[in-house]
């Protein structure tokens, strides 16, 4: 829809609102239910209400009967209007003369305060020029005194100065001295703490090293216990193997006397053989006693260690013969 | 029965005379010179267990106690064993005559042995090697096998009649002779030397003699009908090798004979005989056949046995009424009577020493065995808690124990009573064994047992381990006596 043009003419606008007025009703009058769809405008032109046709027709006439009126007063007013301008036209113009005559008097007695001002202006500026010679002579005296007492007090502070300067100095060498005097004692301490400490040190060493020799030591006799203590139990393994293996071969023959016990000798060579077997001790029956020795021979080789070192400690036992519980 | 003291009498009787022959040939053995132990150096590496022994291990409690002191000697306990018979390989002895030797001289050795039930012979087939001579033997062989000992030998023929048998018991694990010997043997003295060869084993490993050359002596009976059908008795003293061969009839009757025992010597037989339709006691020299009758007269005269000095018989005798022991003195024929109780006194056996008697009485009620001391005194009765029957007893050698027939329900068993500490083992397990008698090394036992023909004879082991029947008999057997050691 198009944005409505604004009219000038009251008839023009009125012929439009109508129209519109129309447009709408016949739109909202076919599908009363719907809503407009939302104008592009931000703001609505207005809102049309249902309206009757034939309402429409005598509101139109009675709109132009008022306008007739109207027109006829608008007429008459602006007659009076036009007269009262006149006369306070006039009236303006009188009243602008009047204020001209009393600028130009306001004017002369301006000028005339203006020159005296000047005149008055100028005999001030003579006298502030004296009163500034004057006032500056003044100042050089100042300042010359003033001059004199700084030389004085540059002077004595300047002996102040050297006499702290010289306190300064004998105090610092008192200072240096002293602190050479320190610095000396305290490396002489140093010497004596680093003397000390390299006693300690040492001696701390050696407690170590003996303390590590003593751990040593119990390490070395620790690990010899626990290589004794394999030793032992391989050992007793073999004992026990080598027991096995000769009282398996160990037999006598039924009927000999009861309490028979005998006791062998017996020597080996590495791997177990059996080199000597004799007995140091007779059951007091030949046939037993060489059943035991057969029992060792039957046996060898016997499950002996590899091991030299615990070979060397089997490698002569001493067997004891004593089937009797 | 095994306690038929009442036989009836009969007559006729024959003597035969023992050939001797064997006799020189111990005097004319040879013994061998020892091989030299080869030197104790390093034996075989080889372990020396055979599998034979792998399940000894199963029985051998193992009990070790050691000390392993550096400076001391290692000591090992071993504290089990197995008890078992020894193993022993015999080879075959070789022979270099024209036809075979007429008797397996090393088959009879290993038999012997295995009958002892200390000896395990190894089966022939089973011999790794046959080794004739010291020098060939493989010692780790024998060691493999665990046979401790090792019996080689040869056979030569000298004379068409005379052998020379040669053997070497080795020492396996030593390596070394234990012994050896050369022993001239008649051709019909091979299966006596063979005998004799095991009794020297025996005794070489065991150190207690062996009783293989030793001589049984048994009464058969062989019933038979004559033309007419009529039942015919014979009856038959004869005398065996231990092992039941050999025998020769030294005695033969249709009438009863009973009862044969030796004399400590073993050169004479007493026995009972019915030949004067009486019981009678003979006395009779083995090898002349030549006998005497020692006792005779009314009532029953049985059951003689010889004192250990062989100059008295012990007897049984019923003159007076009931059976009692006398004692007769074999060079004078005076009779002294020592029981005179009024029950069955009868089977006397002299302990060693001749000062006691153990003997068979049912004055308790039923048979059990008694001592007494030959110069009288009161019977003390030595069978309790046995049974209610234990008659016949053997004594063996050394007096400790006596053999016995304990009957019962089960029927009658050779049982052994250890008179030191009264223990009582039965040894055989027939229905009806009977007439114990010990060997003269006290190892085994003969006795007479009921076979499948008849009565038989057999032998056990003192411990009851091996009981072997003996020989080829004919008929019935009784009454078997084991003579003594060769003297």
């Amino acid at each position: 829809m198009p944005l409505p043009k604004i009219v000038k003419t009251r008839g023009f606008f009125f012929s439009a609102v109508l129209h519109l007025a129309i447009i709408i009703f016949l739109v909202i009058g076919i599908e009363p239910s719907h809503k407009l769809a939302p104008m592009e405008s931000n703001k609505p032109l207005m809102k049309a209400r249902a309206v009757n046709l034939s309402a429409i027709e005598a509101d139109k006439k009675r709109k132009a009967d008022a306008l007739a009126v109207e027109q006829k007063a608008a007429l008459e007013k602006r007659l009076a209007e036009e007269k009262k301008l006149k006369d306070e036209q006039d009236k303006k113009t009188e009243q602008a003369e009047q204020i001209k005559q009393e600028n130009l008097a306001q004017q002369k007695k301006l000028k005339q305060e203006k020159e005296r001002k000047e005149q008055q202006k100028q005999v001030q500026q003579e006298k502030d020029k004296e009163k500034a010679k004057e006032k500056a002579k003044e100042k050089e005296i100042a300042k010359q005194k003033a001059a004199k007492e700084k030389a004085a007090k540059e002077k004595e502070l300047t002996e102040k100065k050297r006499q702290e300067e010289l306190k300064r100095k004998k105090e610092a060498e008192a200072l240096a001295a002293k602190k050479k005097e320190d610095e000396k004692k305290a490396q002489e301490e140093k010497a004596k703490e680093e003397k000390a400490r390299q006693k300690k040190a040492k001696e701390e060493k050696a407690r170590q090293k003996a303390l590590d020799d003593a751990l040593a030591e119990e390490e070395r006799e620790m690990a010899q216990a626990q290589q004794k203590a394999a030793d032992e139990s391989e050992i007793a393994k073999h004992i026990r193997s080598i027991a096995a293996r000769v009282s398996a071969a160990f037999s006598y023959p039924p009927g000999l006397e009861e309490g028979l016990s005998c006791t062998l000798y017996v020597r080996m060579i590495p791997g177990g053989e059996v080199i000597e077997a004799r007995v140091i001790k007779s059951s007091g029956s030949a046939t037993f006693d060489r059943q035991a020795e057969n029992a060792v021979r039957k046996a060898s080789p016997l499950p002996v260690p590899d091991e030299p070192r615990l070979f060397s400690r089997m490698r002569e036992i001493q067997f004891t013969f004593d089937p009797n519980n | 029965m095994p306690y038929d003291w009442e036989p009836r009498p009969q007559l006729h009787g024959h003597s035969y005379c023992l050939h001797e022959n064997m006799k020189n040939n111990y005097r004319k053995m040879t013994k061998l010179v020892l091989y030299p132990a080869p030197d104790c150096g390093f034996l075989s590496a080889i372990g020396a267990h055979s599998n034979a022994w792998i399940f000894a291990i199963f029985f051998a409690g193992i009990l070790v106690q050691s000390s392993v002191n550096a400076e001391e000697i290692l000591e090992i306990r071993i504290e089990q064993g197995v008890e078992s018979a020894l193993p022993i390989a015999i080879v075959p002895f070789d022979w270099s005559a024209d036809v075979p030797p007429s008797e397996d001289v090393s088959a009879i050795i290993a038999a012997n042995l295995k009958s002892s039930g200390l000896f395990v012979p190894m089966s022939v087939g089973d011999l790794p090697s046959r080794p004739a001579k010291f020098s060939d033997v493989n010692f780790k062989d024998w060691r493999l096998l665990g046979m401790e000992n090792l019996l080689i030998g040869e056979i030569q023929q000298i004379s068409p009649e005379q052998f020379s048998v040669e053997f070497r018991l080795i020492d396996v694990y030593n390596k070394k002779q234990i012994i050896g010997f050369r022993i001239p043997s008649g051709i019909k003295n091979l299966r006596q030397t063979a005998h004799h060869i095991s009794d020297i084993i025996y005794e070489a490993i065991l150190k207690t003699k062996g009783a293989f050359a030793t001589r049984i002596a048994y009464v058969t009976v062989e019933k038979s009908r004559d033309g007419a059908g009529k039942l015919k008795q014979r009856y038959r003293l004869q005398v065996a090798d231990s092992d039941g061969y050999n025998a020769r009839t030294i005695l033969e009757s249709k009438e009863p004979l009973l009862s044969p025992a030796w004399s400590p010597n073993g050169e004479r037989i007493a026995y009972v005989s019915f030949e004067d339709k009486n019981s009678a006691i003979y006395i009779q020299n083995i090898r002349t056949g030549e006998r005497k009758k020692i006792v005779s007269g009314a009532g029953i005269n049985s059951s003689p046995a010889f004192s250990p000095d062989g100059t008295r018989l012990a007897v049984t005798r019923s003159k007076q009424g009931n059976p009692d022991i006398y004692v007769v003195d074999i060079a004078t024929g005076r009779q002294r009577r020592l029981t005179t109780h009024v029950a069955i006194d009868t089977e006397a056996s002299w302990l060693p020493g001749g000062n006691d008697i153990v003997f068979t009485s049912d004055r308790g009620g039923g048979p059990q065995i008694y001592k007494m001391n030959v110069g009288g005194g009161t019977p003390k009765r030595l069978t309790f808690g046995m049974g209610s029957y234990n008659a016949k007893a053997s004594v063996s050698p050394d007096g400790k124990r006596l053999a016995i027939v304990n009957g019962g329900g089960n029927g009658y068993r050779i049982g052994v009573l250890n008179l030191t500490d009264d223990s009582f083992e039965i040894l055989t397990k027939s229905r009806l064994d009977e007439s114990p008698s010990f060997a003269p090394n006290g190892a085994m036992i003969i006795y007479a047992t009921m076979g499948r023909r008849g009565t038989e004879l057999a032998a056990v082991s003192v411990d009851g381990r091996v009981r072997q029947r003996l020989g080829v008999q004919q008929g019935e057997i009784r009454e078997p006596a084991w003579g003594p050691l060769k003297q």
